[in-house]
């Protein structure tokens, strides 16, 4: 009998542990973390001693700090706003303990066997509690079509997720998706490492803005609890957990802060950065699930926003994803394809870049900008080129490859006004397209912390982009319509 | 002021050097990553007709300005790096030894990395910025540290002191970069960094109407106070013996090169190694070390090295130029030991 208290008690903690994931502002997690330690001492005297903890299906996460006596007392009251962080959860309730071994749990495994229906769709919340090797958890599955920088695989109760090049020059990794409440497999090979998730996560990190307008499409904003630079974002419902205090930022000096992240728990943390570093090992010791975004890696607008899929694996909610990624896909395509019959000779010809320091850095032929400057019916100077970055070269150079182009996209982010380019450089008065008016940035999304959606949404919506080069290009082929990114430069 | 006596093969120097930066200027002119033919280059210098017409813009808006902001820094950082080493009687000495550098790259590093979200992509930060932005922001540095170090060496006597507060201030200075640097984003480091390499390039003759009067300014000064530092070199006792008013010939000359220096460093970055090596060309050259011979050396000498260096950064057939700095220091740095190898009269001649 002595047995069974302490392993309760252990249990429990490692539960607590779990269940202080959404607490993002750090007032809170502070009082909470003191709550939780002096909770911790007492139980781990308890553990020894005769005093059994209350039993852990019935610890809802605001009686966190329930089992601390009377001396804890004025601090509940200091913590006020943490009751309310917990709605934030989905369904807490649900994650009753389960464990995969369930020795202890008899009653639920011996007298149902054969009555275990097979789901018609992906558990997009909680755990399954009555787990059989024979079902398919996973009825809806998503494959990219125009990604190659990941995969997903997909087994009974589990996933098999690769991103290919996790980062530049990076070797593949591989991540196993476990179906919550079903055992995690003993797999072989390279799998046999992969770092475990558990899905559907219900707390999620973000390193890159462009997963912001995912999380809105799938309908899990809620599930966002840290980002990485609060000032990057430009969404709304996102700017709005950040006000109230429900989203962490962990790298706000653009280095992974591991104390926030660890703090906070989240389900996974996708990391958007330039290589691996030393917080993201400290992350994964301390059992962390570190996805590494390669998201920004692919080769063409689609594939990227095509990400949508990974990031709804990770919440089984590859339905949402597969439906609004093929309305993604189908306008861009046949956006695409309104302009593809255009013979070269109708094409304008278009620049990008700006000058910095005797260098002037346009985009490459192969890159974002170039193929949608291909798709909306734009011929593109550097087209040659089959760089995906950026093009480095002088404005001596610019001037005679693009010296009279028809238009200028992407120019200076702060830019207004056409007297904004003069003041900026008077060599650029000799291009083309200042004389004509013909200069366009995609900062009209720009918001009045500095954020601008083109880099959010406009990654996602590549077709928004597309229709919006398209009305500039050849307003002739869309129909009236707002642009949502770019703006021309007016005469002062 | 009494002319210098200037011996015949010296003449033949400045001869050479003279010619020198004819050509190279010239070069400067006709070579660039587009190849135009010769004879469209000199149609665009003589006011013609070219058979492109961005020929006749890269020509007039982006070379000429290119070559004669070389020309004019080049002269700038000789003849300040040459007053500072007379100055402070110390070969090591550049025109960048009070701390312009570090609080023009301060001013900068505000700029760009306390830019703000400028956005996920490189050139995303670049438009807020721009060259003007830098300049004013090297420029309001750079004065700042020269106000202050100006007014502290009012009441130093002592030169060693005046440079260790130089250096204390470069420390400090950099120190608040290092900061900055550290919570930026590696784009606007990017930028940053891309800052320190130094170019020529970006001066428009726009900016050259701040640019060459300054240099022009400058220059006129340090000829002016050409026999001071001759009288310097033999000792300030004996340059007070001569009615020489020490401390204000001391103020102006740190003025005149800390200027000289401060404004190359805002409109072309922090340019390494042309003032510490061009003077130590010149002496060897000239095997003298009387300023009214050594002042139009290092201003000749200065643009030849820069325009040179401008040419070897552009490499042919490439797009893309070399970081300036990487060529000044890696070509000069041999040619400079070689020099001073040769040089009978050793590298610091007073």
């Amino acid at each position: 009998m002595s047995e069974q208290p302490e392993a309760f008690a252990c249990a429990y903690k490692r539960k607590e542990n779990e269940m202080r994931r959404p607490r993002p502002a750090r007032a809170i997690t502070l009082t909470l973390t003191a709550l939780l330690t002096l909770a911790v001492v007492l139980l781990t005297a308890g553990c020894s001693g005769s005093a059994p903890p209350p039993p852990p299906t019935a610890t809802p996460a605001p009686s966190t700090a329930t089992p601390a006596p009377s001396t804890a007392t004025p601090a509940p009251s200091t913590a006020t706003p943490a009751p309310s962080t917990p709605t934030a959860t989905p369904a807490p309730p649900t994650a009753t303990p389960a464990p995969p071994t369930a020795r202890p749990a008899p009653p639920t495994a011996t007298p149902a066997p054969p009555a275990t229906p097979t789901p018609s769709a992906n558990l997009t919340g909680g755990c399954i509690d009555d787990f059989s090797p024979s079902v398919d958890y996973f009825p809806q599955k998503s494959s990219p079509e125009f990604a190659g920088n990941f995969t997903i695989e997909y087994h009974k109760s589990y996933k098999l997720l690769t991103v290919k090049e996790p980062f530049t020059g990076g070797s593949p990794r591989s991540y196993l998706l476990a179906q919550c409440g079903a055992p995690v497999p003993q797999l072989e090979g390279r799998w046999a490492n992969a770092p475990v998730i558990r899905i559907p996560v219900e707390t999620i990190f973000t390193g890159s803005t462009t997963h912001l307008p995912m999380l809105a499409a799938l309908g899990r904003v809620d599930s966002l609890t840290g980002v990485a630079q609060t000032g990057y974002v430009s969404s709304q419902p996102v700017l709005d957990r950040i006000a109230a205090g429900l989203v962490a930022e962990f790298a706000p000096t653009f280095e992974i802060d591991a104390e926030v992240v660890i703090e906070a728990s989240p389900g996974v943390l996708l990391a958007s950065d330039a290589g691996p570093s030393q917080a993201h090992d400290t992350l994964a010791n301390a059992g962390i699930g570190v996805v590494w975004n390669g998201e920004w890696l692919e080769e063409t607008p689609l594939g990227r926003a095509e990400w949508l899929k990974m990031v709804a694996a990770l919440f089984n909610e590859e339905a949402k994803a597969n439906e609004q990624f093929e309305n993604i896909a189908g306008s861009y395509n046949a956006l695409a394809q309104k302009t593809g019959g255009i013979p070269e000779a109708q094409r304008p010809t278009v620049m990008t870049g700006l000058e910095f320091g005797g260098v002037f850095y346009a985009s490459g032929g192969r890159s974002f900008a170039a193929q949608l400057i291909d798709h909306a019916g734009g011929s593109y100077v550097w087209a040659d080129d089959d760089g995906s970055g950026s093009i480095e070269t002088d404005i001596e150079t610019q001037l005679e490859r693009a010296g009279d182009a028809d238009f200028w996209i992407n120019a200076g982010a702060f830019w207004h006004t056409l007297s904004d380019v003069a003041g900026a450089d008077e060599r650029y008065t000799h291009f083309k397209p200042y004389k004509t008016g013909q200069i366009w940035t995609n900062n009209l999304a720009l918001n009045d912390a500095g954020a601008n959606d083109y880099y959010e949404r406009g990654v996602t919506r590549p077709d928004l982009v597309l229709a919006d080069l398209i009305s500039i290009f050849h307003p002739s082929l869309t129909e009236e319509r707002e642009l949502q990114f770019y703006k021309q430069l007016q005469a002062p | 002021m009494p002319l210098a006596r200037v011996r015949g093969w010296q003449w033949a120097v400045f001869g050479g050097l003279l010619a020198a930066l004819g050509v190279m200027f010239f070069l400067g002119i006709a070579l660039g990553s587009v190849v135009i033919p010769l004879d469209q280059v000199f149609a665009a210098l003589t006011g013609g007709q070219t058979d492109k017409a961005s020929w006749e813009v890269i020509i007039e808006s982006v070379r000429a300005p290119r070559s004669i902001t070389a020309v004019l820094a080049g002269a700038a950082l000789g003849l300040a790096g040459l007053q500072m080493q007379t100055l402070f009687r110390n070969p090591l000495a550049d025109p960048f030894i009070l701390g312009i550098t570090a609080g023009a790259g301060l001013g900068v590093a505000v700029v760009v990395l306390l830019a703000g979200a400028g956005g996920p992509t490189f050139t995303a930060g670049l438009g807020n910025l721009g060259n003007v932005g830098i300049v004013a922001a090297a420029f309001a540095g750079a004065a700042a540290t020269l106000a202050l170090v100006l007014l502290l060496s009012a009441r130093i006597r002592n030169y060693v002191t005046i440079l260790i507060i130089g250096l204390m201030f470069s420390y400090a200075v950099g120190s608040l970069v290092t900061v900055m640097i550290a919570a930026a984003d590696a784009r606007q480091i990017e930028l940053f960094v891309a800052w320190g390499f130094g170019s020529f390039r970006g001066v428009t003759w726009q900016e050259m109407r701040i640019f060459a009067p300054v240099v022009g300014a400058g220059i006129v000064l340090g000829a002016l106070l050409a026999k001071q530092l001759n009288a310097l070199l033999l000792g300030e006792a004996y340059a007070r013996s001569m009615g020489l008013n020490v401390k204000r010939m001391r103020l102006l000359t740190m003025l005149g090169a800390s200027a000289l220096g401060g404004v190359v460093t805002a409109y072309c970055g922090p340019v390494a190694f042309l003032g510490v090596a061009t003077p130590h060309l010149a002496r060897a050259l000239l095997g003298s070390s009387d300023h009214r011979l050594l002042i139009p050396a290092v201003i000749l000498l200065g643009g030849v090295v820069a325009l040179f260096a401008e040419l070897v950064a552009q490499l042919p057939g490439q797009t893309a130029a070399l970081p300036l700095n990487a060529v000044t220091s890696l070509i000069g740095a041999p040619v400079v030991i070689a020099v001073l190898m040769r040089s009978r009269r050793g590298a610091f001649a007073s």
